[in-house]
């Protein structure tokens, strides 16, 4: 081996060792549930005895599949609204004059820092007030209040550091203000909107809470469903939905990646080696 | 194509008065440029005239037509954005074929015009390109192939040029003076670039603090600036502070160990009144002298009652700029800058004496109010 090798130093060895440890951290409860839905054991026995009952037990007899598309429509509905709020919002709120700018701002942070939990009783209470108490409207406008600020957040940062004159040439050329936003303001905007719209999908579905206090009875959304589940001991379909939701958001994340929405794109996070 | 009409026109933002009482006329087929420093309100006419602002007063007339309260997109204008402007997610062409676009235009004719205009701008086959991969000139030659292919009366440009390296900076000067003739288009433009106004203007209109302070050719605000602002601002002139003399009916202007025969500003006639002069520096021709012959002009000069035309000065540095060469000398109390052909100055050295010679008619004479305000 050559003497004039570069030495390798301490901090280096540690830091790699911290990374390491920290995507252990990250993905080895995944990988976990993924091989047990795989395995014949309902207790997650050791060694695995490989199996698809479970999978077929999910698409036949299992009461979660109703629960997961109710979630996923659901979230979709919640977070489309929300994207379209926040463009809205965004575009009004470049227009203000600074200060009420400011405020407006500052009450959008403020449902993003209060608990899910303060915030679903309080919603509760005014729902049950107003008389619509716990039904599907109060449900998705709790959820809708929940997840909006983020989308909001995402764009508008993205509309106050966007280059304004694009949109000002469209004015010139003979674009109506509708024609600017089709051609040149949404497409400038678009990645923002599209992590808004990720943002907003994954916190609806998972905002268990709000669900919880504000679901009509006979309704359940599947951490709803979990969670009684859960109570009455481990049920591997469950893993099983876990793995093919893995399994999906994996390809959406691939997908985004190739047509050229990689984070640096979507949430503004810079990536090695390239200038804007 | 048109002429262009802006009628007393005036645009305050908040407390801040940025156009006050502006009134001018673009000829058809002229190149205007609209001089001055940041902030003296020529990008904010600019966008008046463009429909992007609104003016608080006044009109502005396009061939004829009042377009005061047109929105924007009604106007049929050219614009030219400082930092182009092109639209990101777009190729070339569909950047250059947006206007067309817009028109429902037929994809025939979208085809033929944009092949036409990327000619004409010199983009040759870069059409299929995304904007991320021109370069800065190229991307203002879309932006002014864009802004053509609507066919407007008139065409305006903000700062085009001043994104750009100095080299393609004289390239596109070129370019657009070229266009601009070849399409016969009315055009505006605005520049804080003293140089490139002299270059492609046919007038200029010299704006201060939201007024005009000058409207005229470039050779006439160069060679007879009518304040010290003016004179200032179109290539550096030396300024001097003198007090003027008359004796026998002329005028002199004397300074702190000189003194100048100058034609008086108008509506001066009183006897030593302080007055302002510019002077520029290729203007002045000299000649060398020895240093008793000096010292001999400047005693001559104490000894006498009267005003004695006296203008010697003393070397301090020779600077080589290239073509030219700049002297900085001592006259009397006073820094001098003069300009010459290097060839000239080869044999000059600091620390020589020179007699200046300024033909009366190229010395410019203010009164102090212009030159505080030239200051301020």
């Amino acid at each position: 081996m050559p003497k004039n090798r570069r030495k390798i130093s301490g901090t280096r060895v540690f830091f790699t060792v911290w990374i390491i440890l920290t995507m252990v951290f990250l993905f080895f409860p995944i990988a976990q549930i993924i091989l047990m839905s795989f395995n014949t054991s309902v207790y997650g026995r050791l060694p695995i005895v490989f199996t698809t009952q479970w999978y077929v037990k999910l698409f036949t007899t299992s009461k979660l599949l109703g629960a997961a598309g109710f979630s996923l429509g659901f979230s979709l509905v919640v977070s489309l609204v929300s994207a379209v709020l926040g463009i809205m919002a965004s575009l009004a709120l470049r227009k203000f004059p600074t200060r009420l700018n400011n405020i407006f701002n500052t009450l959008m942070d403020v449902p993003l820092m209060i608990p899910w939990l303060v915030q679903a009783v309080s919603l509760l209470l005014l729902f049950s007030f107003v008389g619509i108490g716990r039904s599907i409207p109060s449900m998705f406008l709790g959820c809708l209040a929940a997840v909006m600020p983020h989308s909001f957040m995402l764009t508008y940062s993205r509309v106050m550091t966007m280059d304004p004159y694009p949109e000002e040439a469209g004015r010139t050329l003979g674009a109506t203000p509708f024609q600017v936003f089709r051609d040149i303001t949404f497409r400038m905007i678009f990645p923002a909107v599209l992590a808004g719209w990720l943002m907003s999908f994954v916190l609806c579905f998972n905002c268990f809470s709000l669900q919880y206090y504000l679901a009509p009875f006979g309704t359940y959304t599947l951490p709803m469903k979990i969670f009684t589940l859960i109570r009455s001991g481990s049920k591997p379909d469950m893993n099983a939905l876990a793995t093919i939701m893995v399994g999906i958001t994996f390809a959406i994340i691939l997908i985004l990646n190739k047509i050229g929405f990689g984070a640096d794109q979507l949430f503004g996070a810079p990536r090695r080696g390239e200038k804007e | 194509m048109a002429e262009i009409l802006i009628q007393n026109i005036s645009k305050s933002f908040g407390k801040n008065k940025v156009l006050d009482d502006l009134s001018f006329e673009v000829k058809d087929k002229h190149f205007l440029t609209l001089l001055g420093p940041s902030g003296c309100g020529k990008t904010t006419l600019l966008r008046i005239i463009a429909g992007l602002e609104y003016s608080d007063t006044g009109s502005v007339i396009v061939g004829g037509k009042d377009i005061t309260n047109v929105p924007v997109e009604k106007r049929n204008i050219g614009v030219v954005f400082q930092n182009y402007a092109l639209i990101p997610n777009m190729t070339v062409f569909n950047n250059i074929a947006y206007g067309l676009k817009i028109r429902k235009v037929d994809r025939q004719t979208i085809q033929e015009k944009v092949e036409y205009y990327a000619a004409l701008v010199g983009l040759g086959d870069l059409q299929g390109r995304k904007i991320g991969q021109l370069s800065g000139g190229q991307q203002q030659r879309v932006a002014l192939a864009r802004a053509l292919i609507i066919e407007p009366p008139i065409l305006l440009l903000d700062e085009p040029l001043s994104a750009l390296d100095r080299k393609i900076r004289g390239e596109m000067q070129y370019e657009i003076r070229r266009i601009q003739q070849e399409v016969g288009i009315t055009t505006v433009f605005v520049t804080h670039d003293q140089e490139e106004a002299m270059t492609m203007s046919d007038e200029i209109v010299l704006m201060h603090k939201g007024r005009i302070e000058q409207l005229d050719t470039p050779e006439q605000i160069y060679n007879h600036p009518i304040s010290l602002y003016s004179s200032d601002f179109l290539g550096k002139a030396n300024t001097l502070d003198a007090t003027l003399d008359y004796e026998n009916g002329k005028a002199y202007a004397v300074g702190d160990g000189w003194c100048f025969p100058v034609v008086p500003p108008a509506g001066i006639e009183e006897d030593l009144e302080d007055i302002c002069l510019a002077i520029r520096g290729e203007q002045i021709e000299f000649e060398q002298i020895t240093e008793e012959e000096a010292l001999a002009a400047r005693a001559a000069m104490d000894a006498a009652e009267e005003p004695v035309p006296t203008a010697v000065a003393q070397i301090e540095t020779v600077v080589f700029t290239g073509e030219v060469c700049r002297i900085s000398a001592k006259m009397g109390a006073d820094d001098i800058t003069i300009a010459c052909i290097n060839t000239r100055a080869e044999s000059l050295r600091p620390g020589m004496y020179l007699k200046l010679i300024v033909p009366k008619d190229r010395i410019h004479c203010f009164r102090l109010g212009d030159s505080e305000k030239a200051r301020s």
